[in-house]
């Protein structure tokens, strides 16, 4: 590290009176307001950032945009911790704390740069080869592996921030504010359509900023202040800055990350404002400005800090007023490059050396360099860096006709080795976006080939394969034209800026330069620390594909995304395979350009907000009582009311008592409920039951179960007749909606014509459901002025009435066993009747009883839970329920099914009741009744439901076992943990065999 | 049948909002949320094409009831919202509950009442369409959503209708289960409006 100021004293978008402390590594530094982390790096001096992926090697900063594959650093710490950010795409502020990534104790003395000792053993796909055996040692190769190798360390705590989304429209979305996305905002604007600007960075003007053009008699970052203002005066135009687009999905969908807080210091992030804002744009039509990268040269050690993409350097030397290095040299093989080196050595960098592959460089250049005093060293190459830490010297040799190095050395000491190897258009979006590349071999880069993308997509300027100014601005404005009158806009063509002429970019191929050692590593992914030899290595190997070839060296990888490997990497491979890099193909882009952090993609949903938890009226009341809840689907229903001290068992076992001996109360408001009406209610009812309906009164329930068309059930409940073609149906808390989406599918799709109208009332609905042998004595006593005698309101019955003072509908059904009234009141009153029916209750001992007193009380009745005894593979038969199927009926879902030979085998699972001979054990559900036969052992059976009953003073088990209702009496094993245990297989019914409590 | 809406109930309502949810959201500056859940709704059902039946509910209610997604009638205090092609909320203050379920009665149509099955909240203020744009995906341009409009949508993660007053105030309908939710979260997007 060198201690030197690289600040020049005047020039850039900056503002040096605005001084910006932050740290790096621990060290405090000072930059100012309008630097990146990258020029206020290089402005104090700090060549080394990082380390490299695998093989530790030191890495500085490469470029001056999203393509730097270099210089990643960690930012923030503890909650708020963002790891593998560019350095080249994070603004300072004030108190910015960052450090390096993947080095250990520091960037400057890193233990892992040990591995680069042994860098030839370790190939691409090394691993798979050399950890294969013995095979269970893998997970401990894998720690090691895991630990050694990768990128920044994952956050260890929970994210302080928030995230959002936000969803919008427009007419016309430009990506990009270079040249080509500035003329087209500029050209659409005054059109009224709704336009959204996006760009990356956080000043508008993409290439210009870097620019010393004049467009309009201005310099070009002025034109750019100018048409920004002008913009930002149209109210149908919305500018976004520090956002970018990442994803490009079907039917013009696009995904943009802002980020929002990312560059203020702590106490300017006010609470409540998200840090990233996941934009989820739809829009008609779309202009692609996304510009273009330049492409690295691949040479010997061209990883080294201090060697930079030339584009960089300019940037650097124009925008940021910081010179990337003290002495350099230019290495190239086009004229794009030969701009920079004069503008850095007219800033006070002084270029040694430019060398230049071509033989003949255009001789206006070769003057321009003579003129400048700059040595320019025709048909030569840079075929070493020299210096670990920092650039000390290239080597440099003429290139023979046959691309081979000519015996001559030259050592050119510098500290910055700039190169070009000519542009390659950002393509990522237009391939995302469905189209397919065509390559120009002529620029040497895949363009997009428009005729091959299907959505309202264009693209504009040098990511358009055009690389000119002037071709940037006409294009953007063309395809604004194009994209206003495609979506039914006016407009007036607008006037082309006048610019001067720059040079056409006609590179010459080399694509891997020559080296004096093979051991010297020329790297195409200085992201993935994929060298030549890897691509070498992967064709040799057999992957040719160049999906194989990603895939295996993991080129193109990663959140660098191949933007300067992707095209070096298709050369390579084309040249080893003697093909054409048409023929070698590349690898389709995927979403997201950049990377997205996970909060954004999360966005609200975290937290609380995850999953919605419904909640009956009666939450409150049942918090009050102490409640503890269980999730049952979405809801949130009472598991258990304890008492001080209770545990969740005796509390239980307390609940259930009190309904068997006086009076429970249980909240049943989640129970499905659906409004059936018209004078085909009767008709539908008949078809989703299997049994019969015809003979139900108004004033009458039935128990019904559901099948689907394979005859298997799916859901169960009560339905009521509640008066002429009405229908009150109810369903179980977790199939409310899939029922009715049921309904709907058959309404919708085959029974059209039936004049039925279905309406789902579950919430409208609360349903206090009142249990046990004093339960009529409950009611009398909370007053009703319904006759509640057993002639006038018998079991399976409903009456409509007044509880409590409340209108209610009042369903005597029972899913305990006991006498049972379950009262229906609208939703909001339901806290209401709760309280009077508490209190009413107290002299008869009521107590609140939750889910699992339910399941107990309804197993030992026998009364199936459709998804525990039922699992989609189960008949009413299986579960003795003959009589819920209707003999006579001429249809209804399922019939058919039920004649299909594997539903009438013999051998099916068939519902008992099991008793362990251990009356206390409880069988744990899901537990395997074993069946042995000639030394084999298999399954059986299953346990369905397993409780301890207080009414039975023992442990009881519903269960499905192969013909199962012709062996009740028989002794059956079930092994449990290595254990076995013996039950007997009885009738599932431990409780009123007869219904006498039912019915009393 | 006994028609629970006629009934007067003497017993005290519950809303599904609670007291100190309500609380939370006078914190909001920008933008007012309010609860009006006991507004009267109903759901009517019915062939549009049978003039028995659209002349039987102009009769009972004045209204005319609209026949495109989106569309919105409204005669006297009552409202009607389309919800699918045979498929109306009617909705009305809370005072003028009974004399609606009294009118739909009479006509003889098939209706029930959702007002508790449905919460209804009201949002207004210069940020309410960026708010509700962090959960929704519908285009909320003024020519595409228009005032007066009303639209089945999903916010956040649950099934809404959303009635447009103006172009910064909603009606927003969900169902009461998942009202909480909403509400919660509503006033946490809504949390960078709060100064």
């Amino acid at each position: 590290m060198s201690n030197l100021n690289n600040r020049l004293k005047d020039g850039g978008l900056i503002d040096r009176s605005q001084k910006i402390r932050f740290t790096f590594n621990n060290k405090s530094y000072t930059g100012v307001a309008g630097d990146t982390l990258a020029s206020a790096l290089i402005a104090n001096g700090v060549d080394l950032v990082g380390r490299s992926f695998k093989l530790h090697r030191p890495r500085g900063i490469m470029s001056a945009g999203v393509e730097e594959c270099s210089a990643y650093v960690q930012v923030g710490s503890g909650d708020r911790h963002t790891t593998n950010v560019n350095a080249t795409q994070i603004e300072i502020y004030e108190g910015l704390a960052t450090s390096s990534i993947h080095c250990w104790p520091s960037v400057e003395n890193d233990v892992g740069a040990l591995v680069e000792k042994f860098s030839s053993l370790l190939p691409s796909g090394f691993y798979y080869k050399t950890f294969m055996w013995p095979a269970k040692f893998w997970n401990m190769y894998e720690h090691a592996i895991r630990s050694s190798a990768g990128l920044g360390k994952a956050p260890e705590t929970e994210d302080a921030d928030t995230y959002e989304y936000r969803y919008d429209h427009y007419d016309l979305v430009i990506v990009g504010s270079g040249p080509a996305g500035l003329m087209a905002a500029r050209q659409a604007a005054p059109s009224g359509a709704s336009i959204l600007l996006v760009e990356q960075d956080f000043k508008l003007g993409g290439s210009l900023l870097s620019d010393t053009v004049k467009i309009e008699e201005q310099p070009a970052a002025d034109w750019v202040e100018t048409l920004t203002a002008e913009l930002q005066g149209f109210n149908n135009v919305t500018l976004l800055t520090r956002t970018t687009l990442t994803g490009y999905y079907d039917g013009n969908f696009l995904t943009a990350l802002e980020r929002v807080t990312d560059h203020l210091p702590a106490n300017a992030r006010r609470s409540g404002i998200a840090r990233e804002r996941l934009w989820k744009v739809r829009t008609k039509q779309v202009i692609l400005a996304t510009g273009s990268i330049e492409r690295p040269l691949v040479f010997g050690n061209n990883d080294r800090p201090g060697v930079m993409l030339a584009s960089g350097a300019r940037t650097y030397i124009n925008r940021f007023g910081v010179k990337p290095g003290q002495v350099a040299v230019l290495f190239t093989n086009n004229d794009s490059a030969y701009e920079t080196a004069m503008e850095l050595q007219q800033n006070g960098v002084t270029v040694e050396a430019i060398i230049d592959i071509r033989q003949s460089p255009p001789a206006e250049l070769c003057a321009q360099a003579n003129s400048n005093n700059i040595k320019l060293l025709k048909g030569s190459v840079v075929h070493n860096v020299l210096g670990k830490k920092r650039v000390t010297a290239v080597e440099v040799a003429s290139l023979t006709d046959q691309n081979t190095l000519g015996t001559d050395n030259l050592q050119i000491r510098c500290d910055l080795v700039i190169q070009s190897a000519g542009w390659t258009p950002t393509v990522h979006l237009f391939s995302q976006a469905g189209g397919k590349l065509l390559f120009d071999d002529k620029q040497l880069c895949l363009r997009p080939d428009a005729a091959t993308v299907s959505q309202q997509v264009q693209s504009a300027g040098s990511c358009n394969g055009n690389f000119s100014l002037s071709d940037a601005l006409s294009e953007g404005t063309r395809a604004a034209c194009q994209a206003l009158s495609d979506c039914g806009f006016e407009y007036t063509q607008a006037n082309l800026p006048q610019v001067s002429e720059s040079r056409p970019c006609i590179p010459q191929a080399l694509w891997r330069v020559p080296t004096r050692k093979q051991s010297i590593k020329r790297f195409v992914d200085l992201h993935n620390d994929v060298a030549t030899s890897d691509v070498e290595l992967a064709n040799r190997e057999g992957y040719r594909s160049v999906e194989h070839l990603k895939r295996y060296t993991a080129t193109g990888m990663g959140p660098d995304q191949g933007r300067t490997s992707n095209i070096n990497a298709l050369a390579i491979l084309a040249e080893e395979q003697k093909s054409t890099i048409p023929a070698v193909g590349t690898t389709r882009f995927r979403p997201p350009y950049t990377p997205i952090s996970f909060g954004a993609v999360s966005g609200r949903r975290v937290g609380d907000f995850f999953q919605v938890s419904r909640k009956t009226s009666l939450y409150e009341t049942h918090e009050k009582a102490g409640a503890i809840f269980e999730p049952a689907g979405l809801w949130l229903r009472p598991d258990f009311y304890p008492a001080a001290g209770e545990s969740r068992e005796q509390a239980v076992l307390r609940e259930c008592r009190a309904v068997r001996k006086s009076v429970g109360i249980f909240d049943a408001s989640s129970l499905g409920k659906l409004d059936i009406q018209g004078p085909d209610a009767l008709k539908l009812i008949n078809m989703l039951y299997a049994n019969g309906w015809n003979t139900l009164k108004p004033g009458a329930c039935r128990y019904g179960v559901m099948l689907k068309e394979d005859g298997f059930i799916f859901d169960d409940g009560v339905t009521a007749c509640l008066g002429e073609n009405h229908y009150h149906m109810t369903t179980t808390t977790g199939n409310a909606e899939t029922v009715y989406s049921w309904i709907e599918e058959w309404q919708q799709c085959e029974w059209l014509d039936w004049d039925v109208y279905v309406t789902p009332v579950t919430t409208q609905w609360a349903a206090v459901s009142i249990a046990g042998p004093n339960a009529r004595e409950l009611l009398k006593l909370v007053g009703t002025d319904i006759d509640l005698s057993t002639e006038a309101f018998p079991h399976m019955q409903f009456r409509e009435g007044s509880v409590a003072g409340i209108a209610a509908r009042v369903f005597r059904i029972s899913f305990t066993g006991e006498h049972s009234y379950e009262i229906n009141v609208p939703s909001s009153y339901a806290p209401a009747l709760w309280d009077a029916l508490m209190k009413a209750g107290k002299k008869l001992g009521i107590e609140p009883f939750g889910l699992e007193a339910i399941h107990r009380l309804r197993a030992e009745k026998g009364f199936i839970a459709v998804g525990l005894e039922t699992d989609g593979t189960v008949t009413p038969f299986d579960l003795g329920m003959s009589w819920a199927v209707g003999k006579k009926k001429a249809d209804f879902l399922g019939k058919r099914a039920q004649k299909l030979p594997e539903l009438t085998r013999p051998g099916r699972r068939q519902l008992v009741g099991l008793l362990t001979d251990e009356p206390d054990y409880v069988l744990p559900e899901g537990a395997q009744i074993r069946l042995e036969t000639s030394g084999q052992s298999r399954s059986q059976g299953h346990v369905s439901s397993s409780y301890m009953s207080s009414t039975l003073d023992r442990s009881m088990a519903m269960a499905m076992l192969e013909n199962g209702l012709d062996r009740h009496g028989e002794n059956v094993t079930l092994h449990i943990d290595g254990k076995a245990v013996t039950a007997q297989v009885t009738k599932p019914l431990f409780y009123d065999e007869d219904g006498g409590r039912l019915n009393a | 049948m006994l028609d629970i809406v006629n009934k007067s109930n003497q017993a005290p309502r519950i809303s599904a909002i609670t007291t100190r949810l309500l609380q939370q959201s006078s914190n909001l500056k920008q933008v007012k949320l309010t609860d009006e859940s006991f507004r009267g709704k109903f759901i009517l059902w019915g062939n549009p094409e049978d003039s028995n039946f659209t002349e039987s509910i102009f009769a009972a209610t004045g209204l005319t009831l609209p026949r495109q997604c989106g569309e919105v009638s409204e005669a006297g205090p009552y409202r009607a919202i389309w919800a699918n092609p045979q498929r109306w909320y009617l909705i009305c203050e809370e005072k003028d509950e009974s004399s609606l379920a009294e009118q739909l009665k009479g006509s003889g149509q098939v209706h029930m009442s959702v007002t508790d099955g449905q919460c209804c909240f009201h949002l207004k203020g210069a940020p309410a369409v960026d708010l509700l744009k962090k959960g929704c995906s519908l285009n909320f341009g003024e020519t595409k959503f228009t005032t007066g409009q009303c639209l089945q949508t999903r916010l956040a993660i649950t099934k809404v209708f959303l009635h447009r007053h103006s172009s910064q105030s909603f009606d927003i309908y969900v169902e009461r289960s998942y009202s909480e939710y909403i509400w919660k979260w509503l006033l946490d997007a809504a949390k960078e409006y709060s100064c």
